[in-house]
């Protein structure tokens, strides 16, 4: 049997995107969720993404590869991406995976990650 | 079991005893050896005790419950189990002539006897042998655990910035114990800052590097930026010897000036206090 078809929501506060994953996801629903991020910042111009994982505790390579491409591919549209509570041991698997998001910022949780968007958005405006 | 063995056991207790002490100070080994006359006497009788019992209630049970509580005595004590072990064929070899002794003109009761004791001293000596390996590894464990809880202190210096001094060389075991605590410590403190301290580690190589190395990148992941201080000229040769690149990696000189790095990249530094009126000045001066 098919695997249901999970859909993470994705949340709009002010400039930025919020998606938190709080359920294990399936690589169907990881490319949904893929697909849907990139399909809402075209919508929303969103110059920010913060992708919450402190719910996560297992993550595989599939995930990591795709939290990384989903970054580089967010970078092209001109957004800036965050990840933000990543637990210790998903931390561990992803470096024995060697998938170290060279490219992605990281926070140790939500609030954190939204200020640092905002202080990486106010130095691009200020230089803008 | 036997009951007529219980008996015997009872009403000989005093001579076995008495011979049994003499034997085990002479024989059972160096541990035994040290130890004060009457206080053998007593374990011997105590010994005895416990297989007359376990004799008389036909329950070989009592016994090895008994064994389990010696055993672990003197696995504390630092007793080989090989000694252990002798103490029971020394009771056996005590056993065995009384026996042949007592029931000489009975040989139905007297076999019977026999196969009693020789039943109840070879479970002993594998009750002995299991009991006291279990006993031996719940010592090494504790031991292991203390060792690991003082070899990875995580300490929290300032808000947000924690220390890990490391001493000591680094296996892979280590390693990974290092980093695993490390990061529940950036979860639990909320640390943005950690500063890796391996003054005291004396050697580097190219596995403990990349042990660091890793480290640093899966605390980066959880969103801590990591810096590295007290890397010994000796240290640093072997770094650019083997060509590891650390390049992604900020480092400091020592300690001191690691806190400093870290205290400036959350704007703020440590300076001399400025007094606050004139008159505390005048004080100070």
């Amino acid at each position: 049997m098919a695997t249901p078809l999970i859909r993470i929501p994705i949340l709009q506060i002010e400039d930025f995107l919020v998606a938190s994953i709080q359920v294990a996801l399936h690589d169907r629903s990881a490319v949904q969720f893929r697909d849907d991020l990139l399909q809402r910042i075209h919508e929303t111009k969103a110059k920010g993404l913060i992708i919450d994982l402190t719910a996560v505790d297992i993550v595989d390579s599939f995930i990591g590869r795709l939290i990384g491409d989903v970054a580089e591919m967010a970078a092209l549209m001109g957004t800036r991406v965050v990840v933000s509570g990543l637990q210790p041991a998903v931390a561990i698997t992803l470096t024995e995976l060697g998938l170290e998001l060279p490219g992605i910022i990281t926070a140790l949780n939500l609030e954190k990650g939204i200020s640092i968007l905002r202080r990486l958005t106010r130095e691009e405006e200020g230089e803008g | 079991m036997n009951s007529s063995l219980a008996t015997l056991l009872q009403e000989k207790r005093r001579t076995i005893v008495q011979e049994l002490t003499r034997a085990v100070r002479e024989q059972a080994g160096p541990s035994y050896a040290q130890v004060a006359e009457e206080e053998l006497a007593l374990r011997m009788e105590r010994l005895v005790e416990a297989w007359q019992r376990s004799l008389e209630e036909n329950n070989p049970g009592i016994l090895e419950e008994f064994t389990r509580r010696v055993v672990r005595e003197r696995v504390q004590e630092r007793y080989g189990v090989e000694e252990i072990q002798e103490v029971i064929s020394l009771l056996r070899e005590c056993l065995l002539p009384l026996v042949e002794t007592a029931y000489r003109e009975n040989p139905e009761i007297f076999w019977k006897n026999w196969r009693a004791i020789e039943d109840l001293a070879h479970r002993s000596r594998l009750w002995v042998a299991q009991i006291y390996r279990e006993a031996y590894e719940e010592q090494v464990e504790l031991q292991r655990r203390t060792l690991s809880e003082l070899s990875t202190p995580v300490i929290k210096v300032y808000e947000n910035v924690l220390v890990l001094p490391l001493v000591g060389a680094i296996d892979t075991e280590r390693a990974k114990r290092i980093m695993e605590e490390l990061l529940l410590g950036i979860t639990r403190h909320q640390a943005e800052l950690v500063i890796i301290d391996i003054t005291g580690v004396p050697v580097v190589d190219t596995a403990v590097a990349n042990h660091l190395i890793q480290t640093i990148k899966a605390a980066r992941l959880l969103g801590a930026r990591s810096i590295l201080v007290g890397i010994s000229g000796e240290v640093a040769q072997a770094l650019v010897h083997l060509q590891i690149d650390l390049s992604g990696v900020v480092t400091r000189s020592n300690l001191q000036a690691g806190i400093e790095y870290a205290l400036e990249q959350m704007g703020l530094e440590i300076a001399p206090r400025i007094p606050e009126s004139p008159e505390e000045a005048a004080q100070e001066e």
